[in-house]
């Protein structure tokens, strides 16, 4: 695995790739024209060039708390319009994003984003980014438009336009008619968005998003997901999403960081991943002779032995999922009708045989695979 | 943009100044305290007792109100250290501390029960900016209970005493500034380490 390049390698095409709609034309990027500036207020402009895309680079990132290595020699650099944070409990996600936003000291190496050291200047860092975290966290006692108002103004927009972006936050994710009830009377999934409205109200350039649809209901969940999709598709924002669910991440990301036991398991671009993974043919089998089988496993076995060494024959690339399950990629030249008489000829009937493509499910699995091929 | 567009859009609007980021901590924390009928009752409480004060020290120099009143200003107390040490800063601080008392918790508690420090400590804040933002708070209050009317006393007494009671204790305003700074971080030091245990 070669993480620095791929990872480079994507971070080109990210940086040089404007946002696309699903019809696959290029959308101009939006242009939103700047809010009146208050007069009375200190008009410090952003230096950081809006819209631009960034690189999370680390540099043998290492976390250590007593005994236990929760990061160990990061290296890489990922700069997707939304990447994904797989990794088991404890593989060490949530540590990598509080560190990046500077909760613990690297006790090795360090990392940058937006080209600043996130130990020297770890404040300016924050300007530009958003955190939704994965507990419950907000300030109690107060109307969710205070509350998102608050953490604009802290992000250090003028109270003015925080009360606007505030507005317009609660809006955005769907909460408009909320915005002014206690946050203590929320729901989960209302708390939820609450917090997505927090992540974006100050409009960061890179948004980490630890568990976003944890404990939401399908609806909910649904909803979120379309507006992670909607933010990433503005190409105003990049977002790191960590989750444990596959499918959202799937469903969000253009690219995958795996992390297991603190190190780097995995880094892929899924859409090359798609475009690159051929597609193959699940095929179960069982032996022709006994349409119910249950005969001796050695007989059956052999059997198989023959049909893969007769597909290998015909140029085709097996792998052996189990003893009725085979993974096989056809060369242009063998055709279907091909599959079928070298099972016959060697007592194997097919039972079932469907086209597939490696899912990030499986990309998920082959990371978490110990040497000896074990989970 | 109208609040009907229901799409995200970005900020290029200007930004405050980062030195003042804690401030805005502060300011909310104001608005949240004041809000509530209970602090501001004993706010104002805190006020009385310079108050009398304040009329003691008039009255001292008011022949016409001692005339009505049937007093003399022999029977009032001397206006001197020793007044200003049992009579203002006494008092004082003791509700400037139980103003602490009150204040204090409730501005932490609720970021700690609600798990609100990191969404703090995620934005352009340390944990200085945090811990100024609220100390400000706290300092700003002892300071509006303690050294605020002790000034306006001592001025008060200034202007009515003259030149020659000035000069002769001149020194007492920056005495009681400095007792009072030093029991405000007192009490600000005991609170913070009954609240770590």
């Amino acid at each position: 695995m070669t993480v620095e390049s791929s990872a480079t390698q994507s971070v080109t095409q990210s940086a040089t790739q404007p946002a696309t709609d699903e019809s696959g034309t290029v959308a101009p990027p939006s242009v939103t024209p700047p809010s009146e500036p208050a007069a009375s207020l200190p008009a410090r402009r952003r230096r950081l060039a809006p819209y631009e895309p960034t690189k999370i680079e680390l540099d043998g990132l290492s976390i250590r708390f007593g005994r236990y290595q929760a990061l160990d020699s990061l290296r890489g650099s990922f700069g997707g319009r939304c990447i994904g944070l797989l990794g088991p409990n404890g593989a060490g996600k949530t540590t990598l994003i509080h560190t990046l936003l500077g909760f613990y000291k690297p006790s090795a190496g360090t990392a940058r984003m937006f080209g600043c050291d996130i130990q020297r200047e770890g404040k300016k860092i924050r300007e530009w980014v958003g955190y939704m975290p994965e507990r419950d966290a907000f300030i109690g006692g107060i109307s969710g438009v205070r509350f998102v108002r608050l953490m604009a103004e802290v992000s250090g927009l003028p109270p003015r336009q925080a009360l606007e972006r505030a507005h317009e936050a609660f809006f955005y994710v769907g909460l408009g008619e909320a915005r002014y009830r206690k946050l203590d009377s929320y729901s989960l999934g209302m708390k939820q968005l609450a917090k997505l409205a927090q992540a974006i109200v100050h409009s960061p350039r890179l948004i980490f998003l630890d568990e976003p649809t944890a404990g939401l209901d399908p609806p909910a969940r649904v909803r979120m997901l379309r507006l992670i999709r909607d933010i990433r598709d503005s190409g105003l924002a990049q977002i790191l999403i960590s989750s444990h669910l596959l499918r959202d991440v799937e469903e969000c990301c253009e690219e995958v960081l795996i992390l297991k036991k603190g190190k780097i398991a995995n880094y892929c671009n899924l859409a090359e991943e798609r475009s690159a993974n051929r597609k193959f043919l699940e095929i179960e089998t069982q032996d022709a002779g006994d349409a119910r089988y249950d005969g001796s496993r050695g007989e059956h076995d052999g059997h198989q032995a023959a049909f893969v060494a007769a597909l290998g024959g015909l140029g085709c690339e097996v792998a052996v999922q189990n003893r009725r399950l085979l993974k096989v990629v056809l060369p242009q030249e063998v055709e279907i009708r091909d599959l079928y008489q070298a099972a016959a000829a060697r007592g194997i009937q097919i039972r079932r045989l469907d086209y597939k493509r490696d899912s990030l499910e499986d990309i998920f699995l082959k990371a978490m695979e110990d040497d000896d091929g074990r989970l | 943009m109208a609040v009907y567009e229901r799409t995200y859009r970005g900020y290029v609007g200007p930004t405050t100044d980062p030195r003042t980021r804690s401030l805005v901590l502060a300011r909310y924390a104001f608005e949240d305290i004041f809000a509530s009928r209970l602090f501001l009752g004993f706010f104002l409480l805190c006020f009385v007792w310079p108050l009398a004060c304040a009329v003691v020290i008039y009255l001292k120099y008011n022949v016409d109100a001692l005339t009505i009143l049937d007093l003399s200003a022999i029977d009032l107390i001397p206006i001197d250290a020793t007044f200003f040490r049992l009579g203002v800063v006494r008092p004082q601080s003791l509700s400037a501390f139980l103003l602490i008392m009150l204040v204090g918790p409730a501005l932490i508690s609720p970021d700690l029960r609600n798990n609100a420090m990191p969404l703090y400590l995620s934005r352009p804040l340390n944990r200085t900016d945090y811990v100024l933002g609220k100390f400000v708070v706290v300092a700003s209050l002892a300071l509006a209970v303690t050294v605020a009317p002790a000034l306006i006393l001592f001025a008060l007494q200034s202007y009515l005493g003259g030149g020659e009671w000035f000069a002769e204790n001149y020194r007492i305003a920056p005495a009681m500034v400095v007792s009072f700074a030093v029991w405000t971080l007192c009490c600000r030091r005991s609170r913070s380490r009954s609240r770590h245990g």
